[in-house]
């Protein structure tokens, strides 16, 4: 094998395989390193792609050209619309995936390219050499790269707890790798190491499900991948099931405190506030006891079941005592014991939005390691440092996703113009612009990153052939109008649209309260003899029905423009340790002389705007 | 404002620099470490504890330039939020600017712009915008008003509330977050209730703060008591006999024109100022007419009004001009002359409206007398049943007035000196005016009331809506406002909030 790479990815998880899947586009020599033991772009904790917020993320991968979409889509075994009682702009798909499936396939994709060498070895030691980075494995292969990604996720000096039991180790039965200062001494670490967990998984023959509440696939929730059929299913759709903890549950968790890791002093990383332990939510809400289980099966042929919100470190004993207190568990076998794992964190501060190491160029990071939790945030990060380490490499310019227009923009963003001090994880509430960053609007939102990338695939086809559709559509939700007439008034009421007592657009009829948007449109346009596509439709139907609130909102958030004419001292901000460094970058690149100017910089936080204009007042 | 400054540490003189005085205060902030301080001082750094006091020399080269008491307050538990290290030195002007310029010199730091010290606290978030106002307030006042005012915000009630509000807007905000991002996590009717009583507590502390900003403060920064009325009607005299006692030490108030005289009176921890509008006569010439003008402008800004009316030397076109004026008081001069009644019989003042009303001699004594004069009919533009029949002893009511008004009871006026009756009434409008703690910084009231407006229409709003994602956008529309009063509401702010209340992770 060629041991001489463009770009050489450390790290086989999500954010290592969509670097690798995208690099591998490219006309570039792409390799990938991953530990001997551990499977490709596996799900080790939660069996589920997507979520409020992730599946945004999921759709805008799959925009780009990435892995995650389609491989979710072949290895779902069930699908849930979240949020669907509460409003279009806020829903989100997840799908529950076959683990196994989910490897097999992502390994399947990744071995069809030519392009793409992938190397099962424990990295060592990478180095720099001048313009190139020279890797060197525990066999003793030396590979060498113009571009290094690193994406070891949990494993720099991965450390696993279970009860009084302390491992080495990236994650169950996988090695660790050394850690980060070993494996490049000048790279940045937080000083604070993270911790994240997982719960114990139960034997799927040892479970009473017929005292759980069933909940079954939603055959109405669209594939991720965009040139999927949108409802086809590849694999078999089997329901998940809920359960929750009680009194006794939570009081044999309390009455075991100092044999808790979290608890006495043994885990000193900092664990994510919105994915607490069991043991977290006993000690943290004294006064509830009981707490939601949801039981998702790891895969169609796995004896294995993943019992969701109940993450722990405990002891094993407690753990075995514990599970048998809730319902439908009396019986639980524990096949694979919960454990907490801790490891070091690269301080995303010292990246640029390119998820480039500013001060070693070449070198990117993405994923875990750079202190995000959740498989779509590190498959997010994976595609971007991917694409950049190939256009940098190309010379060509780079690609910077808007935090306004993406959620792996405000994502980035948020990462490199902070150190974080929990594990990240991308909530809705982190958008400025929730009401326009949706799912149903990914392509018209991702197109132009899509377009910087220079492919022409079915993709970009597909892309444009949507873009079109769109075009068309929003032309006539505007020129269509319902006359007051009898007849249209007979018709309303048939159709059950409400009244007709003016002249009305079908853009108006879109947005009254108590209609389905999609629907309506999907018939109007029918009944004009058009047909398009279903992603087109809703696009524009949901689009129609929130205008108001996405215009308003934007007007409401630039109020802030009356303050635009201000004059501003940009010298003066490029030296504030107020502003972070990214910010004072494009300040010193573009010299605003005003606050208007200041405004319209690509990438300037709203935080920085809010100082500048506190400043100003 | 375009202040922004760099990193460097800073010092100043945190005491006055007018004069010699026993003690100054020096303050220097933002420095990286205290022991990087160690040679200007004698006393061993190492040993510092945290905001105590500690005796030292100030040296530099073996050369000694002060006995001092320091203070070191670290980061974080500091007013500008930087490392802070106060200095008690001998209060020598000339010591004083020579230890400035020690530290200066020898210790890389630079001289504080004014109010350096408080933008830093603003900048690290120790102090939010409008508690820098409040300082500000608090530092300049000069009404024992606006010094309390000043401080609440810095620190007391109204802080709290604007916290409160805060808190509760950050809650609701929380629950449509909640109701969003972990649906699967919280519950809806628990997500509901939670959302319900914050926004009740925010509405009801909205309301609260609202009536705070009802009524005309400008009244009450400075307030003025103004008397008006013809030559020879007794302003002077009355001036003369309000100033006597409580001629206030302070003494230049800006604005003060040659149209009017004016002084300031301090009563009871109060500044009033008390201007007499000597120079405005009857209306039958051009010029007097722009002195009646002035008078209007006056009056409208003013306080506490009096008008002062000699049945003798009155001008009916005259009187008429203050038909739009509320007064608080009413004065019939010269009581003491012959044929007082039957002169005043003779005055048409049906369209003026007064709170109280009396007549009073200024002649007899230095201090005046006044006696209750009081009608049988209420008195106002519409009513022209007074004339002539006048009585002593029945209640006046004025009318047209949008509130209720305190008619005038028998033992409120008696008959005695005129300066404690009229300061007892003028402190008594204070009182009442003052009674809701009136919000006196205009900015405050116009965020207040906006963002009560928002919140009415917010609450008509939401009923009955089921699209969480139009809801969000309408929590947000409110919080832009909010924004204006407290600082920006940020993601990690409501983030935080989610995670103290909730169980969050399935």
């Amino acid at each position: 094998m060629n041991n001489i790479f463009d770009i050489l990815i450390i790290g086989g998880g999500h954010a290592g395989s969509e670097a690798a899947w995208i690099s591998s586009q490219f006309d570039l020599r792409v390799g990938l390193i991953s530990g001997p033991g551990a499977s490709l772009a596996s799900t080790p904790c939660n069996p589920a792609v997507g979520g409020v917020g992730k599946g945004q993320v999921v759709r805008e991968i799959d925009s780009l050209g990435g892995l995650m979409g389609i491989v979710a889509d072949k290895a779902g075994i069930q699908y849930r619309t979240l949020n669907e009682s509460k409003g279009f702009a806020v829903q989100s798909t997840r799908v529950q995936v076959d683990k196994e499936l989910y490897t097999k396939y992502a390994e399947e994709l990744l071995s069809s390219r030519e392009n793409l060498s992938i190397v099962r070895e424990m990295v060592k030691a990478v180095k720099r050499d001048r313009e190139k980075f020279i890797v060197t494995t525990e066999s003793g292969n030396i590979y060498s790269s113009a571009k290094v990604i690193i994406t070891t996720g949990t494993f720099l000096a991965g450390k696993l707890h279970t009860g009084e039991e302390q491992n080495a180790g990236g994650r169950v039965e996988c090695q660790e790798s050394v850690g980060l200062n070993d494996l490049l001494s000048e790279i940045k670490t937080l000083p604070n190491r993270f911790k994240t967990g997982t719960p114990p998984r139960i034997d799927r023959k040892s479970i009473n499900y017929s005292v759980m509440e069933p909940q079954e696939s939603d055959f109405g929730t669209r594939n991720f991948h965009s040139l999927s059929e949108p409802f086809n299913r590849n694999s078999k759709q089997v329901p998940c099931y809920l359960t929750r903890t009680n009194s006794e549950t939570l009081s044999i968790i309390r009455a075991n405190k100092e044999r808790s890791p979290i608890f006495n002093g043994q885990i000193k990383g900092v664990g994510p506030r919105y994915c607490p332990s069991i043991e977290d939510k006993a000690f943290r809400y004294t006064e509830k006891d009981v707490h939601h289980v949801f039981v998702e099966p790891e895969g169609l042929n796995l004896e294995t079941i993943y019992p969701n919100g109940i993450s722990t470190s405990l002891p094993k004993d407690v753990q075995e005592s514990f599970i048998q207190t809730i319902s439908g568990l009396e019986n639980a076998k524990i096949l694979v014991h919960g454990y907490a794992v801790e490891y070091d964190v690269v301080d995303t501060s010292e990246l640029s939005r390119l998820m480039e190491y500013k001060d070693i160029p070449g070198l990117f990071f993405a994923g875990q390691v750079c202190g995000t939790s959740g498989y779509e945030e590190a498959a997010g990060q994976g595609i971007i440092a991917g694409i950049n380490a190939s256009l940098t490499l190309l010379g060509r310019e780079p690609l910077i996703l808007n935090r306004n227009d993406s959620y792996i923009g405000v994502m980035i963003e948020d990462l490199v113009s902070n150190k974080r001090d929990e594990p990240y994880r991308l909530f809705t509430a982190r958008s400025e612009n929730r009401l326009y960053v949706r799912e149903d609007n990914t392509i018209l939102r991702m197109n132009k990153y899509r377009k910087c990338l220079g492919f022409l695939t079915r993709l970009d086809y597909f892309q444009e052939s949507i873009l079109d559709e769109v075009e068309i559509l929003e032309k006539l939700v505007d020129s269509t109008m319902y006359y007051s007439t009898v007849a249209n008034k007979e018709y309303f009421s048939a159709k059950e649209y409400g009244t007709l007592d003016n002249n009305i657009s079908l853009k108006e009829l879109l947005r009254r309260p108590n209609i389905n948007p999609v629907i309506v449109l999907e018939a109007e346009a029918g009944k004009m003899g058009a047909r398009f596509h279903s992603d087109a439709v809703r696009t524009v139907a949901i689009a129609s029905k929130y205008e108001g609130y996405i215009d308003r909102a934007v007007i409401e958030s630039e109020k802030i423009n009356r303050m635009s004419k201000k004059r501003i001292d940009w010298e003066v901000l490029a030296d504030s340790k107020n502003i972070s460094f990214e910010c004072k970058l494009r300040i010193k690149q573009i010299r605003p002389e005003t606050f208007g100017q200041l405004q319209r910089i690509d990438g300037i936080r709203p935080a920085t705007l809010a100082y500048v204009a506190g400043n100003l007042v | 404002m375009n202040f922004y400054t760099d990193d460097k540490s800073i010092i100043a003189c945190s005491t006055g620099n007018q004069s010699n005085t026993a003690i100054a205060i020096i303050r220097l902030s933002g420095f990286k470490s205290l022991l990087d301080l160690q040679k200007f001082f004698s006393f061993n750094l190492q040993k510092t504890e945290n905001r105590k006091s500690h005796l030292t020399n100030i040296i530099f080269k073996d050369k000694v330039y002060d006995n001092a008491l320091f203070v070191y307050f670290p980061d974080g538990q500091s007013y500008t939020g930087e490392n802070v290290l106060e200095l008690s030195v001998h209060g020598n002007q000339l010591n004083i600017q020579r230890i400035l310029d020690l530290f200066i010199k020898e210790g890389a730091l630079r001289s504080a712009h004014p109010g350096e010290f408080t933008y830093r606290a603003l900048k690290n978030k120790k102090l939010s915008l409008s508690q820098v106002e409040g300082l500000d307030m608090l530092l300049n006042a000069n009404s024992s008003l606006m010094l309390s005012q000043g401080l609440d915000i810095l620190q007391g009630d109204l802080h709290a509330q604007y916290l409160a509000l805060y808190d509760s807007f950050l809650k609701l905000k929380a629950a449509v977050e909640i109701s969003i991002d972990f649906s699967e996590d919280v519950g809806a009717e628990e997500t509901q209730i939670f959302f319900n009583k914050s926004f009740e507590k925010f509405f009801k502390l909205i309301s609260a703060l609202k009536t705070r900003t009802e009524g005309n403060v400008s009244a009450l920064l400075s307030p003025e008591i103004v008397l008006v009325g013809q030559t020879n009607a007794g302003k002077s005299s009355l001036f003369n006999i309000l100033l006597k006692h409580d001629r206030s030490i302070v003494s230049n108030i800006a604005g003060t024109t040659r149209d009017y005289i004016s002084e300031v009176i301090h009563l009871e921890g109060i500044n009033f100022k008390l201007v007499d509008t000597a120079g405005i006569r009857e209306s039958n010439d051009v010029i007097e007419n722009i002195g009646i003008d002035r008078a209007m402008g006056i009056l409208s800004r003013a306080f506490y009004k009096i008008l002062i009316v000699n049945p003798f030397e009155t001008n009916a076109e005259y009187l008429k001009k203050f038909s739009d004026i509320d007064f608080d008081f009413l004065i019939f001069s010269h009581s003491d002359k012959k044929d007082f009644l039957e002169q005043l019989s003779l005055v048409n003042f049906s369209k003026i409206k007064t709170k109280y009303l009396s007549k009073a001699s200024f002649d007899t004594s230095v201090c005046g007398s006044i006696e209750p004069l009081n009608m049988s009919g209420p008195m106002g533009p519409d009513t022209i049943a007074m004339h002539p029949n006048f009585a002593l002893g029945g209640p006046i009511e004025p009318v047209n007035k949008s509130g209720p008004i305190e008619p005038l009871k028998n033992d409120s006026i008696q008959s005695g000196p005129i300066e404690p009756v009229l300061k007892y009434h003028i402190l008594k409008k204070f009182e009442v005016l003052t009674a809701n703690n009136p919000i006196l910084l205009e900015r405050h009231r116009n965020v207040v009331n906006k963002i009560y407006s928002e919140s009415v229409s917010f609450k008509n709003n939401i009923n009955g809506l089921t699209d969480v994602a139009i809801l969000s956008s309408e929590v947000n529309i409110l919080g832009y406002s909010l924004t204006e009063l407290i600082g920006i509401v940020s993601p990690d702010d409501v983030l935080n909030s989610i995670f103290s209340n909730f169980c969050i992770g399935k």
